[in-house]
């Protein structure tokens, strides 16, 4: 075919403008390190980048949940521990209470530590977490969960509500327990329940009349299993909340892996790409100066 | 006399080759012309001379100057100059939105990841003023974000404006020039009788310069002259007269240009939709299929996380302890009138969860009303009437119609449009965020049985329940089991003498009991399982969660949002409609760029084709200057060769 001359200087400048257009994205790929530019690049694969994205985002939220999950849990069960120590010391003094030998001086001296236990219980029984809230008063966690109302009595101002957190995609956790349930749910040794603050008060007051009761084991047993109860529950749901983590973590590792393979460059290909173009743009570069060179003018 | 043929026939060679030597000049001066078609002078043999002795040749003469030319060609090259100029402008604009959309920066992407991550936290401590007052933040920043990304696209929408703007102006120009050449053209070739090649390559170089803008149609006239046409037929130059395209506002909207042509008794005819190939070709489709539609998708995104928020926000309780409060507002539909009353049709959102991404027409003909997907281009039915009390219902729109339409009526409607642009962020404070549903349950400790009751969740703020008195359950209820499979609900608003509402109602321990509907049509809006074995006199109560700042219910719902498959009938979540948009993008861009690059080397084999043909070449234009210089130096030779056999016989009669 006949070629013209304003087309053969066309037809070189057009290959390399082609060229450093390719060369210029390669580059650009190089300095960023990402196969995907723009979603033009590959349209299926930055969509699935940006689920992935949201995926691994909210797997690092649940992530959040999960510690902020333990961290409670793990003062729940630091509260209860010390609230299981003080029943221990009580029901210790309740055996030694019984003891015959005593006289109502000695009572009245194990009363007094009673006395302080309880109100340790109480102080214990209305902790606080880090932001303030009221640790058993279930939902109400600006108000005080027990109140000590004279005489033995003790009401619960919270409610029954226990928050649940989300530590996976389909999984909650509670972290809390209703203090209704904890503290207030003890045999009260007449076949039906009341409070351990009253188990002790009861049996503070036994102890100064000299008159120890046959129930206040039974009570305190109580009380002390339902101490147990909740700290295997915790104890599981400490549980749950572990192994849903390292499920995080793998399934966080699964999607950075997706991502990379969807949207990581490969160096050593790119390399070789940016060399090869390199050569290419070289190339007519040379041509196009050798072929501008060439023309029967010269010889006339 | 042959002395004088000599003379004769050697002028004419020399006459002949200093014609083609100017050719030949003036292809080389023109080398770099555009436009430019190689000349070349046609020879021919003199009519000859009869003799006795038969036909004696007279020499050369020049029959014409030729343009080297191939209409097909022409034409072909036309219509891939407007093919390649369509998709490149339409590549141009489409990376643009490509290279936002996604951008963790400038995309939605992390604005909604951000802020469901805040919900989570919220949900993590539901009192906390430091995560409440990220959440609010996260909201604004949300909110600003749609503003943004949406005033963006506007900004794209502008550069389509400007260019239909410029070029309309660039055709009229052109229009212009051809319809002036067309003259000069028709008197030339008049007055020559043979054509005016550097016009005609002048006029051949302006329709392909308008061919970029637009894609035309000609006719050739037998005058000379070219008719150039556009769309289905609209003229844009007839002979030597030239019609201008007018930019016109489209729907009355001012952010929506089109073109219009001057038609009979200077009435405009619209003719945007008609409109192919070429820069503005370009603008337009893209306009239609990408602008258009990313925007409406947006705002579908932002009407659809501003709506579900909002419902499930307002079925939350806040810090203050009253019902949650819508959280940004929702933008309503758009209608233009195209044609028929303004204000005779009012659109407003239905269900949102049916809405598309779509802009609909809608027209009244032959007395009834007709809905058009303006993207699938299909009709849609409604049902309904079009009354206020019985609206049309289509698409998740509600449309209403408040007086009586004529023929041809036609509005357009535009549901989502404007929800990115105008979503904003409603409330007023942190404490206003519902973290806490408004109801809770408790059993009561003197229960002996196993049964359990759930905290329950909100199905119907509307209920009267909620909403006769701020603050309270109107009634809170007491459930009493009267025997292990039966119980009683009672009105609890005295707790020392609740007042019985229905009573002996069946339960099985084994499948646990729903509170609501009760078997006797009982239903406050709120939902609490019953499960497990409860016991004759087991009493469960619901009240208004009062105090209840640790409640974190309601905030769990609203991060359920973030993957809850909400829009497009159920098929898709907020994040997924997003993506999708991103994925549109992508896809159109890829398809245009691939259509581009396609049209770009169909394009240039048709100028490599043009350029074989009418192109010049320096190295042929040498040769031809050796060949035709050395004609006439044997044609100079001829003139001496004469005058010498002159001198001969001058010499020789002198003796």
């Amino acid at each position: 075919m006949r070629i013209s001359t304003s087309w053969i200087f066309q037809q070189g400048v057009n290959a390399m403008l082609d060229q450093q257009t390719t060369l210029a994205k390669t580059q650009q790929q190089l300095a960023t390190g990402k196969r995907i530019l723009a979603p033009s690049d590959d349209p299926s694969a930055s969509t699935r980048v940006l689920e992935l994205d949201q995926l691994i985002d909210t797997s690092k939220q649940y992530q959040r949940n999960s510690d902020y999950a333990e961290t409670r849990l793990r003062l729940e069960e630091t509260v209860l521990t010390d609230v299981g120590d003080i029943l221990q010391r009580i029901r210790e003094l309740a055996v030694r209470a019984n003891n015959d030998t005593l006289s109502a001086g000695d009572r009245m001296a194990i009363a007094v530590e009673v006395r302080t236990n309880l109100d340790g219980l109480l102080q214990l029984s209305n902790s606080k977490d880090a932001t303030g809230e009221y640790l058993f008063s279930g939902y109400k966690t600006g108000t005080q969960a027990f109140s000590d109302n004279g005489a033995g009595n003790y009401s619960y101002d919270g409610d029954q509500g226990e928050r649940s957190l989300q530590i996976g995609p389909t999984r909650q956790v509670s972290v809390g327990d209703s203090g209704d349930n904890v503290f207030m749910k003890v045999d009260n040794g007449a076949g039906g329940i009341g409070s351990m603050f009253e188990a002790l008060y009861d049996f503070a007051v036994d102890l100064e009349a000299n008159a120890p009761s046959a129930t206040t084991l039974t009570r305190l047993d109580s009380a002390i299993d339902e101490v147990l109860n909740t700290r295997a529950s915790i104890g599981a749901r400490l549980n749950t909340i572990d192994s849903q983590r390292s499920m995080n973590d793998s399934f966080d590792l699964l999607l950075q892996e997706n991502r990379s393979t969807l949207e990581d460059l490969d160096y050593a290909e790119a390399v070789s790409r940016f060399e090869r173009q390199l050569l290419a743009l070289q190339a007519s570069q040379q041509s196009f100066v050798k072929i501008e060179g060439l023309s029967l003018f010269n010889y006339l | 006399m042959a002395g004088g043929d000599l003379f004769s026939i050697g002028t004419s060679g020399l006459l002949a080759f200093q014609r083609s030597l100017n050719t030949i000049s003036h292809n080389i001066a023109n080398v770099n012309t555009k436009g430019y078609s190689k000349q070349s002078v046609d020879l021919a043999t003199r009519p000859p001379q009869a003799t006795g002795y038969g036909f004696a040749g007279n020499g050369v003469e020049t029959v014409t100057i030729r343009r080297s030319y191939d209409a097909f060609v022409e034409s072909s090259l036309r219509s891939s100059t407007s093919a390649t100029a369509e998709f490149e402008s339409f590549h141009a604009l489409a990376s643009q939105l490509d290279n936002v959309l996604a951008n963790t920066d400038t995309g939605m992407n992390s604005s909604l990841q951000r802020y469901f991550n805040a919900v989570q936290d919220v949900a993590d401590t539901p009192s906390s003023p430091a995560a409440r007052q990220v959440l609010f933040n996260e909201g604004q920043q949300l909110a600003t974000q749609f503003n943004e990304l949406a005033d963006w696209i506007e900004g794209v929408r502008g550069q389509v404006n400007s260019e239909i703007r410029s070029g309309v102006d660039e055709v009229n120009q052109i229009s212009a020039a051809i319809a002036e050449l067309n003259q000069a053209i028709v008197i030339e070739q008049g007055r020559a009788g043979h054509p005016p090649n550097d016009l005609l390559d002048q006029r051949d170089t302006l329709i392909k310069d308008m061919s970029e803008l637009v894609s035309v149609t000609t006719l050739q006239q037998d005058d000379g002259s070219v008719n150039v046409l556009v769309g289905t037929g609209q003229v844009l130059v007839r002979g030597n007269t030239a019609t201008p395209l007018t930019v016109v506002q489209e729907a009355g909207d001012p952010n929506q240009l089109g073109v219009a042509v001057q038609g009979n008794a200077g009435v405009l005819v619209p003719v945007t939709s008609q409109l192919s190939g070429g820069r503005l070709g370009g603008v337009i489709n893209f306009r239609e299929q990408m602008l258009d539609p990313s925007s409406n998708s947006l705002g579908l995104v932002a009407i659809g996380m501003g709506n579900f928020v909002n419902e499930q926000h307002q079925r939350g309780m806040d810090l203050n302890g009253v019902l949650g409060l819508d959280v940004f507002s929702v933008a309503q539909p758009q209608v233009l009138t195209v044609a028929g009353t303004p204000g005779n049709v009012s659109v407003a959102l239905d269900d949102v969860s049916q809405l598309t991404n779509s802009d609909y027409k809608l027209r009244f003909n032959a007395g009834t009303w007709e809905l058009t997907n303006k993207l699938t281009g299909q009709n849609v039915a409604m049902t309904g009437t079009g009354t206020a009390v019985d609206p049309f219902i289509a698409e998740g729109m509600s449309i209403e119609i408040s007086a009586a339409p004529a023929n041809g009526d036609t509005y357009l409607l535009r549901p989502t449009r404007n929800g990115a642009m105008d979503m904003q962020m409603v409330l007023a404070n942190s404490r206003q965020i519902a973290a806490a549903a408004p109801v809770r349950s408790a059993a009561a400790s003197a229960n002996t049985g196993t049964g359990v009751i759930t905290a329950g969740s909100v199905s119907d703020i509307n209920n009267a329940v909620f909403q006769a008195t701020p603050g309270q359950l109107s009634p809170p209820l007491l459930v009493r089991f009267t025997t292990g499979t039966s119980y009683d609900i009672y009105d609890n608003t005295n707790a020392a003498s609740p007042v019985l509402l229905e009573a002996g109602i069946a339960y099985d321990p084994a499948t646990g009991a729903e509170l609501f509907p009760t078997p006797g049509g009982l239903d406050h809006g709120y939902r609490m399982q019953l499960t497990g074995a409860p016991l004759a006199g087991d009493e469960f109560n619901s009240e208004y969660n009062t105090g209840g700042i640790g409640d974190n219910r309601n905030a769990l719902l609203l991060a359920g949002l973030a993957t809850d498959k909400l829009m497009y009938g159920g098929s898709a979540s907020i994040t997924d409609t997003y993506n999708g948009l991103v994925a549109d993008v992508g896809t159109g861009t890829k398809q245009a760029e691939i259509n581009s690059l396609a049209q770009k080397r169909i394009l240039e084999q048709t100028q490599a084709i043009r350029e074989s043909i009418s192109g010049v070449n320096l190295d042929e234009e040498a040769a031809n200057l050796i060949r035709y210089q050395q004609a006439y130096q044997a044609a100079a030779q001829v003139i001496s060769t004469a005058n010498s056999l002159f001198d001969t016989l001058l010499n020789a009669v002198r003796r």
